[in-house]
């Protein structure tokens, strides 16, 4: 697309249900610079619409601490998806 | 002392690390692998972790519970992997001058873990199928 941002890849990390519905434990995404982790979230439904349901109950950390919503990623930033917890 | 370990859970040795003079009152907690998990019979656990996150945010209860209880210590111990029935999952030990401290700060460790600690376990059932824990589903 002409005018389109320029992209970097930002790794993802995935745990439990989400790395078994996937059969891996990390993913990169391509993402346009100025992405937000609700943006990445989106991006994550579009091309993993089978995870959809998970996606929607998870959370996000970024750099391994709970993220914003309308945190803005930066090159090099790791995310995790972290689904409802059940340690104990 | 804050753990996520692979091996069995030495709670001995946990209690005695946080034992001492100072402290007149100290609270164990031990989680065990229930034969019975969400209306259906369970056979095993397996645990998974987001390891580096996880030790921060036991780091963070343990801070937390510091600065609203007058503490000698808290610790806190989770295992990962495969656990039969009857193992210790986790293990939370407080320890205090007096004993209210002791009870309420140990409660509320256990009590933010479940909440927000990035560990997960899987139900594994007689029939053969597993399934991953994720509270809240409907």
């Amino acid at each position: 697309m002409p005018g389109a941002r320029p992209t970097f890849p930002t790794r993802l990390f995935l745990f439990a249900s989400g790395r078994e519905a996937l059969g891996k434990s990390e993913l990169t995404l391509e993402i346009p610079e100025g992405s937000t982790v609700r943006d990445f979230q989106n991006l994550l439904k579009e091309m993993h619409p089978e995870l959809r349901a998970l996606i929607e109950r998870s959370l996000f950390a970024k750099n391994e601490v709970f993220a914003g919503w309308d945190d803005i990623l930066q090159p090099g930033d790791e995310l995790a998806l972290i689904p409802p917890v059940s340690g104990g | 002392m804050i753990q996520i370990i692979r091996d069995k859970i030495e709670y001995g040795n946990l209690v005695e690390a946080c034992r001492g003079p100072k402290c007149g009152a100290v609270v164990l907690f031990l989680g065990t692998v229930r034969d019975f998990a969400d209306g259906k019979p369970s056979e095993s656990l397996d645990y998974e972790a987001y390891e580096p996150m996880a030790l921060k945010c036991l780091e963070e209860i343990r801070d937390r519970a510091k600065e609203r209880w007058d503490l000698g210590s808290l610790a806190m111990i989770h295992r990962l992997g495969h656990l039969e029935l009857g193992e210790i999952s986790v293990a939370v030990c407080a320890a205090s001058a007096h004993r209210p401290e002791a009870f309420q700060a140990c409660q509320f460790a256990m009590e933010e873990l479940k909440k927000f600690v990035p560990i997960w376990k899987k139900e594994n059932r007689p029939s053969g199928e597993s399934e991953w824990s994720h509270p809240g589903e409907s």
